[in-house]
């Protein structure tokens, strides 16, 4: 194995690969931080590009491209409360209240270090574990993703700082919305009102950067100018420093979304935007001070930023060992491999060792350049707080409308996000938390996919659980958080 | 002198026509890729307009249209300019697939064929553990019992319907958003088979986890000569699918002419069948009436099955 990392290295440290894991580290952040363009529409635009490269090449680029999005995507969350990328959605809770309180700064910097750090051990784990983590793959079934899902949606009790009802009432609307489109089994249209524009679905780049971006510009234009400036930078330069408290609370949930993201960026469907939220979900249960959760906390920035960067890095695995794409991403890298002809798989490292090992390689450098990049730049976005709110707030709208429009070129996706705006706005004045929406329109397809999937194989028996440890270890966790949050709530009013 | 110029300018337009024919295509030929860039249809789309752009002497760039389960690009080709600029790639997932799922604002009578050049490679396939080991050890098993497939949709599944048609048996079929899903859940056995193209089944063949039972395709597997055809297996029963140019209804036929030779010329060099192959696709010429007989066929044929199955649209 320390032969393999060491030619990984050696066939990074021709300059076209080195300036290749630069170049990809490079346009992974500025991807990262444009709100709308996403790594999935910029690998597609450089693949034909790519063609002219060599193979280990190539694909340095373009994994660059997609860990280095994790990195950036924090950036104008916590700054506009613009989610840069689909795995930074719930960053823009707690990082934006941060930024509000003068805590900017911390917020990014926590974000980045704790990007490095999980990256790291999403590298290692790709590494060490690849072979045994890819049998957890192959025994992950429908009925397994579906007691996953559940388990994920009963978080949602733990979600909302609003009430049991409330946050139960957003998260039905959530999978409404995520229901929208095709019939995930008979493939024929569903709620989408004789609209061509929504047989693909709910894109969540109209739903995130409406009901998040343009949301708070609303908001932003019903308070007092006086009191709309309330981002304030840091005053010293190397005010991104989090003081040593935020430092101390970071370390447990950077730790435990490094490991939740990187076994959840394992399983198909998962990926960062899932182990982001299921991160934060985690983090609010196990807090000392929950109520803290939407005003600023920092165990809610440095836990899901964590584990997205480690949900990326865990997507490596089933593609390289298995050759099976678990995201859109990596569903393009895989068809960037083959179109060099290299098939991943079982086989790449007996094959095309260069491949697997200079990715592994270039993995490595790729964080280190990404946090030398990132670091310091942090000192330098934030001085974007010293511009006055009415001039941001136009800056605002102009981002989130390129954004969307950019990602489909459709006029339809930016009617979409401004409606969502005001959904948005109207929610968050009736109280209502806006995490329990999304983490159900984001669980929600897959939930009802493999258990619709699941019933077909059983023929509508439920009694296959018994017979299915994982899923049936899933669906008593669902069950005893319920529990859990109901008593808790019961005693909390009691103690009223 | 007036005069002179006038003949010599009515000349002029009477060869002008003649000229501009020898000379068209006069500028860059714009291709709609129905899906986005990096599978199959694209990738195949790219490896046969570069051959095509030294033939025809003019760029042709490849423009994707994804949206809509492919729809959205197949409805900008019917809806473009018939000037011959503008065509794309479609195969029968556009043309014979999608229209009884969703509402298309197309139809046949929309498109002017152009040729098709190459096939989809099908194989159905058991994990290691399984005791099946031909196709025939499949259909006895779901005639005891009852067995599932994994598969991403049609024409895929149509194929075991119609499997299960000729012998008898019955098979559940279980859909999955990703070919690379449904040979997954077949790896860990919560579906007993699954039928799918080469590129997401040949990792999981070559190390020895998936046993291939029968190439569902007229002809066998270049990777694996050993394994029979359906056909060979007893079972007549062929899975099809191609992917061809289309241009919009009403382009003039000198240009259909020079397109449809330009592109059955590249469709046989063999930097594109190399290509095609690592995608699970083989070099397959079929003329542009050929094209939309198939296409046709397949249309009628795939409706009644898909409504049978509960998989389409009720009329």
């Amino acid at each position: 194995m320390i032969d393999g990392l060491l030619h990984g290295f050696a066939v990074l440290s021709s300059w076209q690969n080195l300036s290749l894991c630069l170049l990809g580290a490079f346009l992974g952040t500025v991807v990262g931080v444009l709100p709308g363009l996403g790594p999935a529409t910029t690998i597609a635009l450089l693949l034909p590009i790519t063609l002219k490269l060599d193979p280990t090449g190539a694909i340095i680029l373009l994994a660059g491209i997609y860990y280095g999005v994790a990195y950036g995507g924090t950036l104008t969350s916590v700054l506009m409360r613009i989610p840069g990328e689909a795995s930074s959605v719930v960053t823009c809770i707690d990082g934006y209240e941060m930024a509000r309180k003068g805590r900017a700064g911390a917020a990014l910097g926590i974000a980045a270090i704790g990007s490095f750090f999980a990256s790291t051990v999403g590298i290692l784990g790709v590494m060490l574990l690849s072979p045994p983590l890819a049998e957890l793959v192959i025994a992950f079934g429908p009925w397994e993703y579906a007691a996953l899902m559940l388990a994920g949606l009963s978080l949602i009790a733990f979600f909302a700082a609003s009430g049991l009802a409330k946050a139960g009432l957003m998260a039905l609307l959530g999978l409404m919305l995520g229901s929208v489109g095709l019939d995930p089994i008979s493939g024929t249209p569903r709620f989408t009102f004789g609209i061509p524009e929504l047989v693909d679905g709910i894109n969540i780049t109209p739903l995130a950067l409406g009901l998040f971006g343009l949301s708070e510009l609303l908001y932003l234009a019903l308070v007092k100018d006086t009191k709309a400036e309330i981002l304030r930078p840091p005053t010293s330069l190397l005010g991104f420093l989090p003081s040593k408290q935020e430092a101390k609370r970071s370390v447990a949930p950077v730790l435990r979304g490094s490991v939740l993201g990187f076994l959840v960026g394992l399983l198909p469907g998962g990926g960062a935007v899932l182990a982001s939220f299921l991160s934060y979900a985690v983090e609010k249960r196990l807090a000392k001070r929950p109520e803290e959760f939407g005003r600023g906390a920092v165990e809610g920035v440095a836990g899901p930023e964590a584990a997205n960067n480690a949900g990326t890095a865990g997507a490596f695995i089933p593609l390289l060992t298995l050759g099976i794409p678990s995201n859109a991403v990596t569903a393009l890298l895989l068809g960037a491999l083959l179109i060099h002809g290299v098939q991943p798989g079982p086989m790449i490292l007996e094959r095309q060792p260069e491949i697997y090992w200079g990715v592994i390689a270039s993995m490595y450098l790729g964080n280190v350049i990404l946090l030398v990049l990132n670091l310091p730049l942090v000192g330098l976005f934030v001085r974007a707080l010293e511009i006055p709110r009415r001039y941001m707030a136009a800056a605002i709208l102009a981002i989130c409308v390129i954004g969307v429009y950019s990602t489909n070129l459709a006029t339809f996706d930016v009617l979409l996000a401004a409606g969502f705006g005001l959904l948005g706005f109207a929610l968050r004045r009736g109280g209502f938390d806006l995490g329990p929406l999304v983490l159900a329109y984001v669980l929600g397809p897959t939930f009802e996919r493999s258990l619709r999937q699941g019933l077909l194989i059983s023929d509508g028996e439920l009694g296959i659980l018994l017979e299915r440890p994982i899923a049936l270890g899933f669906i008593l966790a669902a069950i005893a958080t319920l529990a859990a949050a109901v008593l808790l709530r019961n005693r909390a009013r009691v103690a009223d | 002198m007036q005069r002179r110029t006038l003949i010599a300018t009515g000349a002029a337009a009477l060869f002008a026509p003649r000229l501009a024919l020898a000379a068209w295509p006069e500028r860059e030929i714009t291709v709609i890729v129905q899906y986005g860039a990096g599978g199959s249809t694209d990738v195949s789309t790219r490896a046969i307009a570069a051959e095509a752009e030294k033939i025809l002497g003019v760029p042709v760039q490849i423009v994707n249209r994804p949206g809509g389960q492919g729809t959205v690009g197949v409805q900008q080709i019917a809806a473009a300019r018939p000037d011959g600029y503008t065509i794309g790639t479609t195969g029968l997932a556009g043309l014979a697939i999608a229209p009884h799922m969703l509402d298309v604002a197309y139809g046949f009578e929309s498109f002017t064929f152009l040729p098709a050049f190459a096939r989809y490679l099908y194989g159905i396939a058991v994990r290691a553990e399984s005791p099946h080991r031909t196709i025939q050890d499949l259909v006895n098993a779901a005639k005891a019992r009852r067995t599932t497939f994994g598969a991403t949709g049609a024409p895929n599944n149509i194929g075991m319907f119609d499997i299960a048609r000729a012998t008898g048996a019955r098979f559940q079929f279980v859909p999955f958003g990703s070919g690379a899903e449904a040979v997954t859940a077949t790896l860990g056995g919560h579906v007993d088979a699954v039928i799918q193209n080469p590129p997401e089944m040949l990792p999981a063949l070559e190390s020895g986890r998936l046993r291939l039972l029968a190439s569902a395709s007229a002809g066998r597997w270049k990777e694996y000569p050993e394994v029979p055809t359906l056909r060979e297996q007893g079972v007549d029963v062929v899975v099809d699918s191609m992917i061809g140019f289309i241009g919009p209804k009403g382009i003039p036929q000198d240009r259909v002419e020079r397109l449809t030779s330009a592109f059955l010329e590249a469709a046989q060099k063999p930097a594109l069948a190399e290509i095609l192959g690592r995608f699970g696709m083989v070099p397959s010429i079929l003329q542009p009436q050929e094209f939309e007989r198939v296409a046709r066929e397949a249309h009628d044929r795939f409706g009644p099955q898909l409504r049978e199955a509960g998989l389409a649209r009720r009329r």
